[in-house]
């Protein structure tokens, strides 16, 4: 008799994973990148096999995204996603067919291994604890490195964990909501890139000559490099719009990693955003002003109360029954235009600091360097993401416009506050 | 190891020129240097071109001469000479002038309105020398009403455009007064048609009605605390 095929498996989407299929068009899909730089060249048919031994520990990032009549869903599947080469443009929109419906693709080039993740599957915590447990399986099989296995980076031979893949939004949401509303933020605009193009300029920095510089202030890194960055944006407002009445706001999106707030353990999307910024039209402000209005509205938003509403809010909508019961197309054109309403527009663009990778010494000798970039935004033409490892700051731009003004706007502020930068680019020769 | 003189910035040695204003790296001492790795490599990947919408009208315009040609030979063999088949002809001018044309051509709105009522203006007078019917219904009904539409149309798509400066409620109320008096224009040429042009009276049932939204609309937008309320009821 022949065996009975196994019910397949399939899992909802998380509370803020469903905006993005909602959002995603023929060239854009949230995305992001995380990458680790090894110490000899990689090799192909080892990263196949380490891959295929990594989604049996976490099956449900080798998941497919499929339409139902009201929802997406993520759907299991038996095949596996092909191990690309890398492009000169990093996270250039992912289409789901040409992808084989696969949210995710690795990428290699040279000595690093590359996973780019659609944001429908985890956030870049979740995607850390991927790369990192690909990473060490690869290692495992190259050159037998016995690294131990812990939160994150997983044990491939045991099987995968319930509350991995918990959509802790929901558990953790409470009683209150509040309005999503907020001024809309100034944006920076350009001239638009032949076919998509995607520019990444990678600056890099001694970790602890950013850290002595932001503790010399009483401030965390990632307030410093906002700070630096808001005040980056500010300067090119200033100079290309002439009257101050028309000055608007500008302000950053900064992710908020919820694990630190809230007991979790899932390894999908678990972040917030909060949006620190200044009002141009006040006047002048200087760093130290910025500095301190950043950290305070860090420290006032980043609390578990108010967290707790935000995340509220967003659950609430997800279960509004008029919401629920509408067919998904319909679904799909209400969630672009509150999109459209309170997503990008409310930051002129996003700084994403993943903080420090720190890695067993068995497995750091061999991996170098550590990057994390971010897809292109829908509305923001350029956006940041920076990851500390081996005491190197790497702060990415990515960017869609010809112009790389705040990234020469932000870098050279950081080299006149005495923080010396290394820049490298994929600029076509 | 070579700095940016305009930036201040150190290069990574596989930068051929500073990435963040383009200056060109040229370190005398490290020109022997065999070429380092690029970060990246040279292969990009490239969208695929977005739909070519100007590409897809053109064919269905080509499409479009089929049942032309179709109905035109069928009208020559059965009468002997094109007759009926000019009603096809003026049909399909009104379905690209209106549908098509706008992907093909790019001007300026007004004209792609003045264009389509020449159009619908050319199907009238084909139908009137066809049928060889009176001229009176195509002078006093057809391109009259023809021309009003054409002008509400320009008008709404002025209110709508996003450089309209007019509070949202202020459009409304011009949208709800001119959609009030074109119905009163149709039954003003309607009259005239018939010969008795009199008091116009079930027009005013949409004037009427039209013109009190319009006026309670225009009195709401002076309200700035009802203004807020309807925004705060309204918001999603």
């Amino acid at each position: 008799m022949p065996k009975k095929k196994n019910a397949s498996k399939w899992m909802k989407l998380d509370n803020a994973a469903l905006i993005y299929p909602a959002t995603m068009n023929r060239s854009w899909t949230a995305l992001f990148r995380l990458s680790a730089t090894l110490t000899e060249r990689v090799d192909e048919d080892i990263l196949e096999v380490a891959q295929k031994r990594t989604l049996r520990r976490l099956p449900w990032f080798a998941y497919k995204l499929k339409r139902g009549l009201f929802w997406f869903y993520l759907e299991h599947s038996d095949d596996l996603p092909r191990i690309e080469e890398d492009v000169a443009n990093p996270c250039v929109r992912m289409r789901l067919n040409e992808n084989d419906g696969f949210c995710m693709r690795v990428r290699y080039y040279h000595n690093r291994i590359a996973v780019e993740f659609f944001h429908v599957l985890t956030d870049g915590t979740g995607g850390q604890v991927f790369l990192q447990t690909l990473v060490a399986e690869y290692l495992r099989l190259k050159y037998g490195a016995n690294i131990p296995r812990g939160d994150k980076i997983l044990d491939c031979s045991e099987p995968s964990q319930p509350e991995e893949t918990e959509d802790s939004f929901a558990v953790h949401s409470g009683k209150i909501t509040q309005s999503r509303k907020e001024v809309k933020a100034y944006h920076i605009k350009g001239t638009d890139e032949r076919s998509g193009f995607v520019h990444i300029i990678t600056g890099s920095m001694n970790a602890a000559d950013v850290l002595a510089k932001a503790r010399e202030k009483g401030v965390s890194v990632t307030e410093y490099l906002t700070a630096a960055l808001i005040l980056s944006v500010d300067a090119i407002q200033r100079r290309r719009v002439p009257s101050v009445h028309k000055y608007k706001p500008v302000k950053l999106s900064v992710p908020i990693n919820l694990r630190n707030v809230f007991p979790s353990k899932t390894l999908r999307n678990f972040a917030n955003y909060v949006n620190p910024g200044i009002d141009p039209r006040l006047g002048e402000y200087t760093f130290d002003e910025t500095l301190n209005i950043v950290h305070h509205f860090m420290a006032m938003e980043v609390t578990p109360k108010l967290l707790n509403v935000k995340i509220t809010t967003n659950v609430r909508s997800e279960r509004n029954a008029v919401l629920r019961l509408m067919p998904l197309f319909i679904k799909n054109m209400a969630l672009k235009y509150v999109y459209s309403q309170v997503g990008d527009a409310l930051s002129s663009t996003t700084l994403s600091n993943l903080g420090v990778a720190k890695l067993p010494e068995e497995m750091a000798q061999y991996v170098r360097r550590m990057d994390f970039i971010l897809g292109p935004l829908a509305d923001n033409r350029v956006c940041c993401a920076s990851l500390t490892y081996n005491g190197r700051l790497r702060v990415n731009f990515t960017r869609t416009i010809a112009e790389p003004v705040l990234e020469r706007e932000f870098f050279t502020r950081l080299v006149k506050l005495g923080i010396p930068v290394k820049v490298e680019s994929n600029q076509q020769s | 190891m070579s700095y940016c003189v305009n930036c201040g910035v150190e290069l990574q040695k596989s930068e051929p020129r500073c990435p963040l204003c383009g200056t060109e790296v040229i370190n005398p001492n490290e020109i022997a240097e065999e070429k380092p790795v690029r970060p990246y490599p040279s292969h990009v990947e490239h969208l695929d071109r977005s739909v070519d919408r100007r590409y897809i009208a053109s064919f269905i315009s080509l499409l479009l001469l089929i049942p032309l040609f179709t109905t035109m030979l069928a009208n020559i063999l059965v009468s002997g000479g094109l007759t009926w088949s000019y009603l096809v002809l003026g049909g399909e001018l009104v379905v690209f002038t209106v549908f098509l044309l706008p992907m093909i051509a790019r001007m300026p709105k007004v004209l792609y309105a003045a264009i389509d009522a020449v159009a619908v203006g050319v199907l009238l007078l084909l139908i009137r020398v066809l049928t060889q019917s009176e001229w009176d219904w195509l002078l006093l009904l057809g391109l009259p009403i023809t021309g009003l539409a054409t002008l509400m149309c320009w008008f709404f798509s002025a209110m709508a455009s996003p450089k309209c400066r007019l509070p949202v409620l202020v459009r409304f109320t011009f949208a709800l007064a001119c959609v009030g008096l074109f119905v009163v224009a149709i039954e003003f040429f309607i009259g005239l048609y018939m010969h008795a042009i009199f008091w116009p009276t079930w027009s005013l049932y949409v004037l009427f009605p039209c013109l009190v939204l319009a006026s309670s609309l225009l009195l709401l937008n002076r309200r700035a605390r009802v203004k807020e309320e309807i925004k705060k009821r309204f918001y999603f």
